[in-house]
């Protein structure tokens, strides 16, 4: 912390105190102090002590645009370590705080987690106001309010909760003020920090919180009538409510033409459905039921199974346990060594074991098959959980064949269909059933189709553009 | 007991498509071929006489009891003591009637799919999903039934028509060669199984808009009525009456007679796991019913509890009540039609007839 003591106009003793590394010296030295020095001060003024004398001073010797008059210690001490300045004048209870913060920070880049091959590269920082900024620039009306938290016993940590009046439903935001100012922790240091605090249902494998680093993806969620949440020190933003369906979208399919978004989507969605089953379902038809498959095939991985010494359940199980490690050991270490680690994990003892006989090379194929398939779901979060209730339905094909897949499957779908996010029910649009919005949900209908938000959410004002938005010939036949 | 959620028409719709089908689609077509011969589905057609006035009493009390479940109908009806006497009568039928469900499910997978592994494992299983299921409350199983109804539709169209090159409709004929007695038989054996939509009377409050009620009537049955004809006739048409009679689960065997160039054959097992599905509803619906209804009759605040224990007690009732599927099928046939039309239409139609009588009405009708 420095503090740096002066007289204001040549006669009023003064102090300024910032933190160095926080605060912008030179805008300190080159501007503040050097107004405050040369101020000049009648001296009828600061002889009653009074707080307009510091509203006179900052009217006449502050050039900043962001100055403001603080009453309390605490205060203060929030805007100092916040990278403030603040400046005391002898005789007085009050100081004046102005912004001069300017602490390192990373510029702007492409977000890593979701790259697209069209559309904006921008993503999300560390910095608040950065982010912020970012939004703004997208959404340039009055209607965008930004309501700020400071979470946190240690980290006091910037929450900033960004939604659009007119659309987004009061009740929402009620319920997002209420369960963000229940958070009473000692630090957040991560979005994933509040996420967990203020999920519907903390006990589920389902992530209920949407959350991106792309600033487009923030305000086409806010036009939508959500909120979101934009925390200091991540560039990771919280989007509520979430519903399932989101989880299988990306930002590219509104960038892509419309068939071919479309395309894609119920592509992720044949993908998760093989992540999700299809080693069950392999155990399953080749332990219980062989009759499903044709003779030629049968006989193929029968002569393929022989001398494989484990069950076949087992057999998945240790596969994908390989998988699995050989994933998390391909994402921790420095990038050219996590290849060379895939490289020999995959080929090399992948194929060493077919060869031993230790497993076969269906088996291979159906893990390799899964787990292209769980790295085609554009959230890792969704990915993860997938990947997670994979290992139980296993166990299950494993124990009662399709009929234990079946039963977990039941459960599965009876929690999704309980949960919600919000209060909106996770499975929506799909059930409780809403036709009209279906034309965002497996398939992506032209924007000039899009006619209404969802209706869930965006209640409000449902219809989002005007009417016949389908470009065309004029009506008067004319070019 | 302080009940909340509502389900909309539609929801209600498959709420009798699911008390009725699941399981009506696995025993009927056989029972009937058995009964009728050729003739089974002329006696599922005349049978929806009855499941309609079973759902018109439903129908007409709710129209004077709105936003009432069935055990608040019969106190108001029969006055407190003898409402509630009927009303632990109708939570036992439910009781008894799930476990027959149950019963019926599991002789289903260890005759038809996995016949070494003993039936009180999916009794079990099953049950223990549904009341997971249950504890949830009557929104989130209807939306359940949003996902699972269309995959069950989706299936019979798929197998009705990829089974249609060997349908002949010479099975068929001749109609009526013993005159109606065996039709009426056979109605009356399926009039049992279709009056299950008398349950509908106990979660009739929930719906909403309440008006709706009569097209889910009328669109639940219908649609529960044609899948069961056409998987009936289906049947018949391909293996003839006198197989149909004698296979187990005829719907199951159609399943298995699919066969597209040798690829996609034996798809019996998706209609097991469907079916899985089905019968989960229906089950979960039956213990959801009778432990509101039970959690109403003794003033409880909350009907979760009441779950496990009632789950319990299925389970044991079904594997205590009949000794084998032989047993079961000839209780079905013989005992159940009149026995459960007692509760299904006697009853109901009798409780309408007082309340018109003695003038009574519910708040708001």
């Amino acid at each position: 912390m420095v503090r740096r003591d002066f007289l204001i106009g040549g006669r009023l003793k003064g102090a300024l105190i910032y933190i160095d590394g926080l605060a912008d010296t030179a805008i300190i030295e080159e501007a503040l102090i050097p107004h405050l020095l040369g101020a000049e001060i009648p001296p009828e003024l600061f002889a009653r002590q009074a707080p307009e004398d510091l509203v006179d001073l900052m009217e006449r010797a502050l050039p900043m645009g962001d100055v403001r008059l603080v009453k309390s210690m605490a205060e203060v001490v929030e805007h100092v370590l916040s990278g403030d300045t603040a400046i005391f004048v002898d005789g007085h209870s009050q100081a004046l705080v102005t912004s001069t913060r300017a602490f390192e920070h990373r510029g702007v880049e492409e977000p890593i987690t979701e790259s697209v091959v069209r559309g904006p590269r921008e993503g999300f920082v560390e910095n608040l106001r950065a982010n912020t900024a970012l939004i703004r620039r997208r959404l340039k009306t009055p209607d965008l309010k930004v309501e700020s938290f400071r979470i946190g016993r240690y980290s006091a940590t910037a929450v900033y909760v960004i939604y659009l009046s007119s659309l987004a439903d009061p009740a929402l935001i009620r319920e997002v003020r209420r369960r963000l100012e229940r958070i009473d922790v000692d630090g957040i240091l991560e979005s994933a920090y509040i996420e967990e605090l203020i999920e519907d249902n903390p006990a589920s494998p389902f992530p209920q919180i949407d959350h991106t680093e792309r600033p487009d993806k923030v305000a086409a969620s806010l036009l939508e009538g959500r909120a979101a949440i934009l925390i200091d020190n991540t560039p990771f933003v919280l989007l509520v409510p979430a519903v399932f369906v989101q989880f299988i979208q990306s930002s590219e399919d509104y960038y892509e033409r419309f068939y071919l978004a479309s395309f894609l989507r119920m592509a992720r969605f044949i993908a998760l459905n093989i992540a999700l089953i299809l080693p069950a379902v392999y155990v399953a038809v080749s332990t219980f039921h062989q009759e499903m498959l044709p003779t030629s095939l049968l006989i193929k991985l029968a002569a393929q199974r022989e001398g494989v010494p484990f069950p076949a359940v087992i057999e998945a199980l240790l596969l994908e346990l390989a998988f699995e490690m050989l994933r998390e050991a391909g994402v921790r270490l420095p990038r050219p060594v996590g290849q060379a680690v895939s490289i020999v994990g995959a080929l090399v003892i992948g194929e060493a074991a077919v060869n031993a006989g230790l497993v076969s090379a269906a088996m291979v194929i159906v893990v390799a098959l899964t787990g292209i398939a769980s790295f085609a779901l554009p959230y890792f979060a969704m990915a993860i959980t997938i990947r997670l209730l994979r290992f139980v339905l296993l166990v299950a094909a494993g124990i009662l064949g399709f009929y234990g897949i079946m039963i977990v499957l039941l459960v599965i779908l009876v929690h999704l269909c309980a949960l919600r996010s919000f209060g909106v029910p996770y499975l929506s649009p799909v059930s409780p059933y809403r036709l009209q919005d279906w034309k965002d949900v497996f398939v992506r209908a032209p924007r000039w189709a899009q006619d209404t938000r969802p209706s869930r959410i965006g209640y409000r004002d449902i219809t989002r553009q005007g009417k016949e938005q389908r470009p065309g010939p004029r009506e008067d036949g004319r070019q | 007991m302080r009940l909340d959620g509502y389900i909309s028409a539609r929801q209600a719709t498959l709420f009798i498509w699911f008390t009725i089908l699941p399981t009506a689609i696995l025993f009927l077509p056989q029972m009937l071929a058995k009964k009728s011969q050729q003739d089974a589905w002329l006696a599922i057609i005349l049978a929806a006489l009855p499941a309609l006035a079973v759902s018109a009493c439903v129908y007409l009390l709710s129209r004077r009891f709105p936003r009432q479940t069935l055990w608040q109908m019969l106190e108001f009806i029969l006055g407190r003591p003898l409402g509630r006497f009927f009303g632990f009568l109708y939570v036992w039928f439910f009781l008894h009637l799930n476990a027959v469900v149950v019963r019926q499910f599991g002789e289903f997978l260890t005759t038809a799919v996995m016949t070494e592994t003993p039936l009180l494992v999916f009794a079990v299983t099953i049950t223990a999903v549904s009341i997971y299921a249950a504890r949830n409350g009557l929104e989130v199983l209807a939306r359940a039934m949003e996902f699972i109804m269309p995959l069950m539709v989706f299936f019979m169209m798929a197998v009705l028509f990829l089974t249609a090159p060997e349908m002949s409709g010479r099975h068929l004929l001749p109609l009526m060669s013993r005159g109606w007695h065996p039709v009426l038989q056979g109605a009356f054996l399926a009039a049992g199984w279709l009056g299950e939509v008398v349950l509908l009377a106990a979660i009739v409050g929930f719906i909403n808009p309440p008006e709706g009620l009569r097209s889910s009537i009328l669109f639940g049955l219908a649609g529960t009525l044609f899948f069961l004809a056409a998987v009936t006739i289906g049947s018949i048409m391909i293996f003839g009456a006198a197989e149909t009679g004698r296979l187990s689960f005829p719907a199951y065997s159609l399943a298995r007679q699919v066969s597209i160039g040798e690829f996609l054959e034996r798809i019996e097992v998706l209609f097991m796991a469907i079916w899985v599905g089905g019968v989960f509803i229906k089950i979960t619906i039956l213990l959801y019913v009778t432990a509101t209804g039970l959690g109403t009759l003794v003033g409880l605040t909350d009907y979760r509890p009441l779950l496990l224990p009632l789950g319990a007690l299925t389970v044991a009732l079904s594997v205590w009540l009949h000794e084998d599927v032989t047993h079961l099928t000839n209780y079905i046939l013989r005992v159940w039609p009149s026995w459960s039309l007692i509760w299904e239409m006697f009853l109901p139609a009798l409780f309408l007839l007082l309340s018109l009588i003695l003038d009574k009405k519910g708040e708001g009708a």
